[in-house]
């Protein structure tokens, strides 16, 4: 055929970079409805659950019987199932309804039921009901700092300037495994040389992640993955009681966390049992909820290739963050996985949690440039903070973060290398050279850093570990090494866990280390003229940004 | 009121049960819809001989995915399977180590497929291959999901990472400090590959015969 | 109790240890009157975190107060080795059962024993049992 010109350019356009492929049920490339997915049913018998979603007890799997046992409300059940899905749907959007009285709702439905319901949901209706359920009244934002070598320093640089632009939350993780002691203490140092209060974390295995949390290292915890299929749950080295022991455990030890799952993980892993995704990714928030979990990571996360491939898959990402706020979860929405080629396809997926406002509207960006973010790329990284900051501006909402002098970022980043310098150098660590605060201080990206010796960084992070630091040993370093301010920072974040205020639902910390939860500064939008507003000093500083015009240079 | 209450309930069911017969008839225009499988056949191992716990202190053993060499001839980023094997053995050999190819059938997961792997060696270091290319370095008495060297992002590698893959092995069985392998790292690879990846894993996953375990592959 | 309690309740709260919350300060610590044990939560603050949940109409999330406040006197290591038994294909019926029986008769742990039998129960159902 001879080809048009116009078919020529547009074949060349980054969109027709991505990967798409048709509904597949069977295999489970289905968004939001599959024919497979069941009919949503409850019956209650001497206060317990004997059928669910067309299932009798006898036939239930692990999930479905975790469901029933612990996340469905009994006393609740019957009277919400009564209620028409699209009845449910309309009082989501309904302004005259509390959130609170949705919550009491939706304690009562069945996963099919509340897949159901999202159906009737169009994007702008799923927006406006995020914007009621949010847990939080601010929204806020959470950063991924890493890089391509695992440099300690470099975690602490980038980790005190995401701080400084306004991440609450800062996660790390590893290209090699075995440096997570050493991640996770720069990140600690770098987050408080940034602003006081962030919260921080590294993605490791379940049990590694844990001990990191019990030693003082991290401050909160992610990692706790869910799944929607059985034999998935059970390759994913789990099980929904094991996950609810496990988050026992951490709360034993004071520790805020966090479940983390998202649609399309059962189709990678294959094995979806030809349901929806929006209908698996309701069993894992319903998990999520029965495990005493405060919160979850989720829509679709790191399978967002598989998710943005299919048929409103964008639309049913948006319906997973939903469901979580409809069961009261905080959600970290996302938006942490780079899945398209074209600019314009992945702002306007992030619009959709940006406009509405979530707990966390990334649960990853990329405070570093993307070839340096070890989750292989989020949707937005450090080359797009002005843009961001421009979002903010233009549309007058609350991104969570704001522009910031380079100045001043020179010097908290400059802050944290010296203070993991001063601090490997107490503990007896490997080494940080003058030479390697300098670069990193003023790098973008480990493109411009030194390397690190690898070897001796693990056998530091190995010895982090034998010897049993903890995070009071950073304290005393930083303090004995003239970082008092620090040394004072990470106290109160280890202090946080005395109190626990910061395990209940969607809490982060201000600069102050007052506690900003769901319970104390709840989301109160009623429709207009409700709720949080972007005005006064918020306002002012959104409004700041650099590279304006000035008159009086004309 | 409570007899209303249940009719309209029980008009409300039935016009959803309607709705969602027509739903399934509607969702036949996809062109993939209907479909059970990415390959009809199913290979048959039954007579094969089942993998052996090795006894040699030198020996790697590398477990590959159920599909692969015979329904996955080729890597997600195109490299022959044949190549790949070849060269991770080159590597363990280049230490001095020996090496033995498994075929695993209980599981198409990675990093189960790798520790499986290590319990079979007499060193207890194993390597993990999928038919996509995606590779784990693991020990026999670590956790499933942890690792000693994790390559996730198939559609980076080359023959070189692999051949350095099994020196590393290698180096893992002599006790020797291993630099790892440095990360590679491509953020715009997931819009690319991962559906390529799904649809990989559900053939091989499709292969998969946990009666059989494991078999001895070659070598 | 008013919640935030770390705010409002500051000179109420003790730690694991019994250290006030207010006596732990960069001060203390560097005169190394303050260790790890100090910076850990109390059973009692979590069933006050529990009872926040409550009211904040949260049962689930009262429940897993509750079996924290349970387990905070159980070992680090003691607590990664029975998560890790309950993980999928790892114990027996009998181990399990026991590790029940530890958490109760033990540790008075009755929620989390509970937990620990549901699994059991279900465990075997679905044949995830050594």
């Amino acid at each position: 055929m001879k080809r048009a010109k116009r078919f020529e350019v547009l074949d060349q356009r980054p969109v027709n970079k991505d990967g798409y492929i048709s509904e597949w049920p069977e295999k489970g490339f289905v968004a939001m409805k599959s024919p497979y997915d069941p009919t949503p049913s409850v019956v209650v018998e001497n206060g317990r659950i004997i059928e669910l979603d067309g299932k009798k007890r006898e036939d239930f799997d692990f999930i479905d019987q975790f469901i029933a046992d612990y996340a469905i409300d009994v006393d609740q059940a019957e009277q919400s199932m009564k209620l028409s899905s699209l009845e449910i749907a309309r009082r989501i959007v309904d302004i005259h309804v509390t959130r609170k009285d949705i919550l009491k709702i939706a304690s009562g439905i069945t996963p099919a039921k509340m897949t159901e319901v999202l159906n009737y949901l169009n994007v702008v209706e799923l927006m406006m009901g995020m914007q009621k359920m949010r847990a939080r009244r601010v929204p806020g934002n959470q950063a991924h700092i890493t890089n391509l070598k695992d440099d300690p320093v470099q975690i602490a640089a980038d980790a005190a300037e995401g701080a400084l632009r306004g991440f609450a939350e800062e996660e790390t993780t590893m290209g090699v495994a075995r440096y997570a002691p050493l991640s996770a203490m720069a990140l600690l140092i770098g987050s408080q040389a940034g602003r006081p209060g962030v919260l921080t974390q590294c993605s490791a295995e379940e049990a590694t992640e844990l001990e990191l949390g019990i030693r003082g290292l991290t401050t909160y915890a992610e990692t706790l993955s869910v799944y929607g299929t059985e034999k998935v749950f059970i390759d994913g080295d789990d099980t929904p009681y094991s996950k609810a022991f496990l988050n026992s455990a951490y709360a034993s030890r004071g520790l805020k966390v966090r479940f983390t799952s998202g649609s399309g993980s059962e189709v990678l892993m294959g094995n979806s049992e030809k349901k929806s995704m929006l209908y698996l990714e309701c069993r894992c928030l319903y998990m999520t909820k029965g495990a005493g979990s405060q919160g979850i990571q989720n829509g679709s996360v790191s399978c967002i290739g598989v998710t943005g491939a299919v048929p409103a898959g964008i639309r049913e990402i948006l319906s997973e963050n939903l469901v979580a706020a409809l069961l009261g979860l905080e959600c970290a929405s996302s938006n942490d996985q780079s899945f398209s080629n074209s600019d314009m396809r992945r702002t306007a997926r992030t619009m959709l949690q940006f406009l509405p406002g979530t707990d966390f509207i990334f649960s990853g960006y990329a405070a570093e440039p993307n070839y340096d973010n070890m989750f292989a790329g989020s949707n937005f990284d450090a080359e797009d903070f002005d843009d961001y900051n421009v979002l903010q501006r233009d549309m007058q909402v609350d991104g969570g973060l704001r522009p910031v002098r380079e100045e001043d970022v020179i010097r908290v980043r400059n802050k944290a290398a010296r203070a993991v310098q001063a601090v490997f150098k107490y503990l007896g660590l490997s080494p940080v050279t003058d030479e390697q605060v300098e670069l990193v201080t003023y790098a973008h990206g480990s493109k411009d850093t030194p390397g690190r010796d690898v070897t001796a960084d693990l056998m530091a992070a190995e010895d982090v570990l034998k010897r049993g630091i903890t995070g009071l040993d950073v304290v005393r370093a930083l303090y004995e090494s003239g970082f008092e301010d620090l040394a004072e920072s990470v106290l109160n974040m280890l202090k946080q866990r005395v109190a626990g205020d910061y395990m209940q639902t969607a809490a982060i910390l201000d600069r102050g280390f007052h506690v900003m939860s769901g319970i104390n500064t709840p989301n109160d939008y009623m429709g207009p003229g409700t709720g949080y507003r972007v005005e006064g000093e918020r306002w002012e500083e959104i409004k700041n940004i650099p590279h304006m015009i000035d008159p009086r240079d004309i | 009121m409570q007899f209303s209450e249940e009719l309209v309930r029980k008009i409300t069911d039935e016009v959803m049960a309607q709705l969602r017969a027509q739903d399934l008839a509607s969702q036949s225009v996809s062109p993939l819809a209907g479909r059970e499988r990415v390959n009809e056949k199913k290979t048959d191992y039954s007579g094969y001989p089942r993998a052996a716990k090795g006894s040699d202190p030198k020996e790697v053993v590398i477990g590959v995915g159920a599909a692969f060499q015979r329904e996955i001839k080729k890597t997600i980023c195109g490299i022959s399977l044949d190549d790949v094997l070849a060269n991770v053995k080159a590597g363990i050999e280049e230490e001095g180590m020996v090496s033995r190819v498994v075929k695993i059938l209980d599981t198409s997961d990675v990093c189960f497929m790798a520790l499986e792997a290590a319990k079979l060696s007499g060193s207890g270091i194993g390597i993990g291959i999928q038919s996509k290319g995606t590779t784990v370095i693991h020990q026999k008495d670590l956790y499933p999901l942890s690792n000693l060297e994790l390559f996730p992002q198939a559609p980076l590698m080359n023959l070189e990472t692999y051949r350095g893959i099994g020196r590393n092995a290698g180096k893992y069985v002599k006790g020797e400090q291993v630099v790892p392998i440095p990360c590679t790292n491509d953020p715009m690879s997931r819009p690319k590959y991962q559906v390529k990846a799904a649809l990989m894993h559900i053939a091989e996953t499709e292969q998969l015969d946990p009666e059989v375990g494991a078999i001895e592959w070659e070598g | 109790m008013r919640y935030p309690i770390g705010e409002y309740e500051q000179d109420s709260i003790r730690s694991k240890t019994g250290k006030k919350l207010t006596e732990i300060t960069l001060d203390e610590v560097m005169k190394n009157h303050v260790q790890a044990d100090d910076i850990k939560i109390s059973r009692e603050t979590l069933n006050i975190q529990g009872q926040v949940a409550e009211e904040a109409g949260n049962l689930p999330m009262k429940k897993n107060f509750e079996r924290a406040a349970e387990l905070v006197d159980v070992p680090d290591e003691v607590i990664l080795k029975m998560y890790d038994k309950l993980r999928p294909n790892r114990s027996t019926k009998l181990e399990l059962v026991l590790m029940a029986q530890e958490l109760l008769e033990k540790y008075h742990a009755r929620n989390c024993a509970m937990l620990v039998m549901q699994a059991v129960e279900v465990y075997e159902k679905r044949g995830i049992l050594l």
